[in-house]
């Protein structure tokens, strides 16, 4: 049962054919003897709410999860249970109330089992920066899973679970899912809601599934979209069912590859992936078309300004005063906010909550945070325009397959590794990535595909078909 | 380069305490992170455009009361609570 | 040397509404500590702000009703600072694009420009209890709060500790009158940040500013302003330079110490805050308000005084409170006669809700108080007795006409009743009588008026007696 996706465990609950309850049982069997480190805690409740489950199917319940074991990222609450973004600081911490993601899929009929492990405030592309030591990527344990969502990522991979949920502020779901060999999908901004998620950076961050296949992430997007009376940044736009764009034909679709990132895939392990789904889609019957995104090299920087710049408030309610760990020195108020707060994080946090202060303090705003926002507008725009000429765009989504444990201990090489991704984040765009073909070294890669504001049903028609017939070339 | 001082200026807005140590190390990486993040001076755009969502203001939330949490979920996490509150030691202003 | 004084004011207000600034918690003092408290006003993880409309609409009620522009576009921003009475370690604020632009109020004969009304969420309370601990309660965190700063570099300024209470003063009426905010100075509601600075008479260039913040009540803000008009008066008399500062003034003590220097002054990281979107304000909402405005103040005075034929005297004791003049209104509508209502409402009604700070409320019905005064007016009850009802109902739930009618009080003797009894009180005092007769004085007509009432119970009308007496005693 265990190795089975999210539609399949539901129908064979559904049919009978196996309980909630012992799909749950086989998964935290399975969850105890993972060397991964992918999940932080098995929430005790687990095996009751399974058994209600059961019972509730049996009176008729039908929900679009119905039965299905889930794991969210350590960023997603449920109340009264434990949520620390991978965090010392929050390492006690009970939610005092229940995330509207996390309340969508319960409502659907998901268990919620466990909750997985993170980069440390999902600040981090490894997943090495948890405070709760690192993930081990599945497929091979000397090397990261990816991250900030690699503990979700890996979950799925290693069969602990049927699909996650993970949060994406500038690839967190995308680029594990690649080098766990899993689809990711980053929401457009605003599709779903981020009542109850922890946040890292407010106008980027987007919760997201991570699941074994196309149609799942499609079903479990149909699940959490939707407007949210607690979330301002929500749509209100009616959700499209978008299982239903499932097993079409992409003859005649235009796919819009960008110049510049012709350019910066040239030499990297991704180039051979990135050229060979190009051929594919070709062959099917799509259209290759060239566009440009000028300042798309400025992305980067764009987002290492304006995430942290946000991180940097998000993160100053962690002082020690009212839910956090408080250092046990602190001897006045003053003590109570540095000492909490330097035992607290961990130093990449550290390090981006001192550059968000930085882009923000006068005399330096108006060159940072200022600049980045035009520029971001601007990055905008000329995707808004790029897709004038095409349905969707094509683009790798790492540079490579995962890397081992410890590669990137330079800050700025680790945040050079997010090129790909954080223009999805940047303009609010969706964006999923789709497993597609290995590297060097075996290991899954995924290509991404960007679609217009609230065009998720292009991203889960073009993925759909690449990984129905990729096989067949 | 930045200076020891700005970065203990920095640690001060963040409240963090960085030890001499780990301040030096820091400056070394910070320096190379400004450099990454300062690409975007040389860029030909407006500084005062940027997008910038709007609601309608009739669309805004109406002014209903809903319940609020019991007392004690309030403070359930603090880790120091006294008489229904959050307590910190005695501030003197 | 001459100086100039200019005075600047930041003025705080929480805003009347039923729900908090950005949640759903009640927007009500008085209550359990943090029993008004929800994910969003703790900031807890994950907790969003949602913008209250209403809280919106009154801001642009204040600001349209001293007259200022309405933005198109308001943006909230985020004021970043550490402090345990702020949940978030930053208060959603506005400072680019604040809800209201450029108006004034005047003050004597000027018009005093203020440069924005913004709307803002308030702190928690910190409690010092007396075991060496701070407790925090969040019930008043997240109440929508508007700021009114003063223009500081336009003419004409505030100048004097006077003019400040007087702009206090006429602002904490506009705000009442507009139903926009309750203002109650004792908890807290309406709070003055003040700064002053001083510069050589005539002089285009400005002086140094030292700002004062959070002073508790209005005569402490004289005190304050005084104060430090002093200060700073010695110092630059005796050559000194005054340093740009943030300053505490202690009332019990009478005297100010610095807080803050500018060398510490907090940078507070202003940025828009992404959780929240700029909201459209467009001009059916403008309109609206504009046509549900209440009577402001400054109209109802010029209502009573042309009107009504009021003095302005009167008009100023009316308006004072706006529960008063809201129930002289609602009189005037029961019983047309502007004059008699001032009158009872200005003497025997403020004499009665008239407190220290302020005025408690009116004890009576309006129906009662008609009745009374209708009564008076149509000879049907003296004055005297009225009055006498009126203290025998107010906070009770009698009806003045029962209890009139219960203690006899109504004048209803007929007239040969009536000249029944002049007649006897006039044999009876046939002294006094021949006494008046030579002196004519009025004491000794008083005191024959006042035999009659007595026997009549006051059910008959003094007028009326004092000419019969008269008829008599001249017969």
């Amino acid at each position: 049962m265990i190795n089975l996706g999210v539609i399949e465990t539901r129908d064979k609950i559904l049919a009978g054919e196996t309980t909630c309850e012992s799909v749950v049982l086989e998964y935290i069997q399975k969850i105890k003897s993972s060397k991964t480190n992918a999940v932080l805690e098995v929430f005790a409740d687990a095996v009751d709410l399974a058994k209600e489950m059961d019972k509730k199917i049996k009176s008729g319940f039908k929900g679009k999860l119905a039965g299905v074991p889930i794991i969210i990222k350590d960023n997603i609450l449920v109340k009264g249970k434990h949520a620390s973004a991978g965090s010392l600081i929050l390492k006690d911490y009970i939610a005092e109330y229940t995330s509207t993601v996390a309340q969508k899929l319960i409502d659907a009929g998901a268990i919620i089992i466990a909750r997985a492990n993170m980069d440390e405030f999902a600040m981090g592309g490894s997943t090495e920066t948890s405070y709760f030591g690192k993930t081990l990527n599945p497929h091979d344990l000397t090397r990261v899973p990816g991250g900030s969502s690699g503990g979700s990522a890996a979950a799925v991979a290693e069969n602990l679970c049927a699909a996650s949920l993970g949060t994406d502020t500038g690839g967190s779901i995308r680029q594990p899912s690649s080098y766990c060999g899993m689809v990711g999908v980053k929401p457009t901004y605003g599709r779903v809601s981020r009542f109850g998620v922890i946040a890292y950076a407010s106008s980027l961050d987007q919760v997201g599934p991570i699941t074994k296949s196309v149609a799942d992430n499609a079903l479990l997007l149909e699940v959490l979209s939707g407007a949210d009376i607690n979330d301002e940044t929500t749509e209100h736009l009616q959700v499209e069912e978008y299982t239903n764009y499932l097993n079409q034909d992409i003859k005649g679709m235009k796919i819009g590859v960008v110049k510049q990132v012709d350019n910066i895939t040239k030499g990297l392990d991704t180039e051979k992936n990135y050229n060979d789904i190009k051929t594919f889609l070709k062959n099917n019957g799509a259209d290759i078309v060239e566009i440009e995104i000028p300042h798309l090299e400025l992305v980067l920087p764009v987002y290492y300004i304006i995430a942290p710049a946000e991180a940097t408030s998000n993160l100053a309610r962690y002082d020690g005063v009212k839910y956090t760990r408080r250092s046990e020195d602190a001897k006045n108020l003053e003590e109570i906010y540095k000492k909490s707060r330097t035992e607290g994080f961990g130093s990449e946090v550290k390090r981006r909550i001192m550059l968000g202060n930085y882009v923000l303090s006068s005399g330096y705003f108006d060159a940072y945070y200022n600049k980045a926002r035009a520029l971001q507008a601007k990055l905008r725009e000329e995707y808004l325009d790029a897709f004038k000429n095409c349905d969707v765009i094509l683009m790798p989504t790492a540079t490579g397959e995962a890397y081992k444990l410890g590669a990137k201990s330079n800050p700025v090489d680790a945040y050079k590794e997010d090129i790909f991704t954080v223009s999805a984040n940047i303009t609010g765009l969706p964006c999923i990535a789709v497993p597609y073909g290995v590297g060097p070294n075996n290991l899954p890669i995924a290509m991404q595909f960007l679609a217009p504001h609230f065009e998720e049903k292009r991203l889960y028609k073009i993925a759909d078909f690449v990984e129905k017939n990729k096989e067949a070339k | 380069m930045i200076s020891i001082e700005e970065i203990k200026h920095l640690e001060e807005l963040s409240k963090l305490q960085f030890s001499e140590e780990e301040r030096e190390k820091f400056q070394k990486e910070f320096d190379a992170i400004i450099d990454f993040a300062s690409q975007i001076s040389n860029a030909d755009v407006d500084s005062g455009k940027s997008f910038i969502k709007t609601i309608k203001m009739q669309d805004l939330r109406e002014d209903e009361i809903k319940p609020s949490l019991p007392q004690d979920q309030v403070i359930l996490n603090a880790p120091s609570k006294k008489k229904g509150c959050f307590a910190v030691p005695k501030i003197m202003d | 040397m001459n100086y100039d004084v200019v005075i600047g004011l930041e003025v705080h207000a929480e805003l009347k509404t039923n729900t908090k600034c950005f949640c759903s918690c009640k927007n009500e003092s008085g209550n359990e500590p943090n029993t008004n408290c929800c994910p969003v006003c703790v900031g807890l993880p994950g907790a969003l702000p949602v913008l209250n409309k209403f809280a919106v609409e009154q801001t642009i009620r204040a600001g349209l009703a001293l007259g200022f522009e309405i933005n198109k576009t308001a943006i909230f921003e985020r004021k970043n600072y550490f402090y345990p009475d702020l949940s978030k370690a930053y208060q959603i604020s506005q400072l680019v694009k604040p809800i209201c632009i450029n108006g004034s109020l005047r003050v004597g004969e000027k018009d005093i420009p203020i440069n924005r009304i913004h709307l803002e969420e308030d702190a928690g309370k910190l409690v010092h209890a007396n075991d060496g601990s701070t407790l925090v309660d969040y019930n008043r965190g997240g109440v929508p709060l508007i700021e009114l700063v003063t223009e500081a570099l336009q003419e004409p300024h505030i100048e004097t500790a006077d003019e400040a209470i007087e702009f206090l003063e006429k602002l904490r009426q506009v705000y009442i009158y507009a139903g926009v905010a309750d203002c109650l100075i004792e908890k807290g509601q309406m709070r003055a940040d003040v700064n002053v600075s001083l510069k050589p008479k005539g002089s285009k260039e400005f002086g140094t500013k030292v700002e004062m913040k959070n002073i508790m009540g209005f005569k402490s803000v004289h005190r304050a302003i005084q104060y430090e008009i002093e200060r700073q008066r010695d110092i630059l008399d005796d050559g000194g330079k005054i340093e740009q500062e943030t300053r505490k003034w202690d009332d019990d003590k009478g005297i100010s110490f610095t807080l803050r220097t500018k060398e510490n002054s907090q940078d507070y990281r202003y940025f828009p805050d992404p959780d929240l979107l700029a909201v459209e304000i467009d001009d059916s909402i403008i309109e609206n308000v504009k046509n549900t405005m209440p009577m402001l103040p400054q109209e109802l005075k010029n209502k009573y005084m042309q009107e009504y034929g009021l003095s302005e005297y009167d008009a100023d004791v009316l308006l004072q409170f706006k529960h008063v003049s809201d129930f002289y209104n609602d009189c005037l509508s029961g019983y047309n006669q502007p004059k008699t209502v001032c009158n009872w409402l200005t003497t025997e009604i403020m004499a009665r809700i008239k407190t220290e700070t302020g005025a408690g409320p009116i004890l009576i019905s309006k129906q009662n108080l008609i009745w009374l005064m209708k009564n008076v007016d149509d000879k049907k009850i003296n004055r005297l007795s009225a009055k006498e009802v009126l203290s025998q109902i107010w906070g009770t739930d009698l009806n003045a006409e029962e209890e009139a009618k219960r203690q006899n009080l109504i004048i209803d003797i007929d007239t040969s009743a009536l000249d029944g009894i002049v007649k006897q009180v006039v044999e009876n005092n046939a002294n006094v009588v021949s006494q008046f007769k030579e002196t004519g004085d009025s004491k000794i007509l008083n005191f024959l008026v006042g035999q009659v009432m007595k026997e009549t119970r006051g059910k008959a009308n003094a007028g009326d007696v004092m000419a019969k007496i008269k008829d008599i005693v001249n017969s």
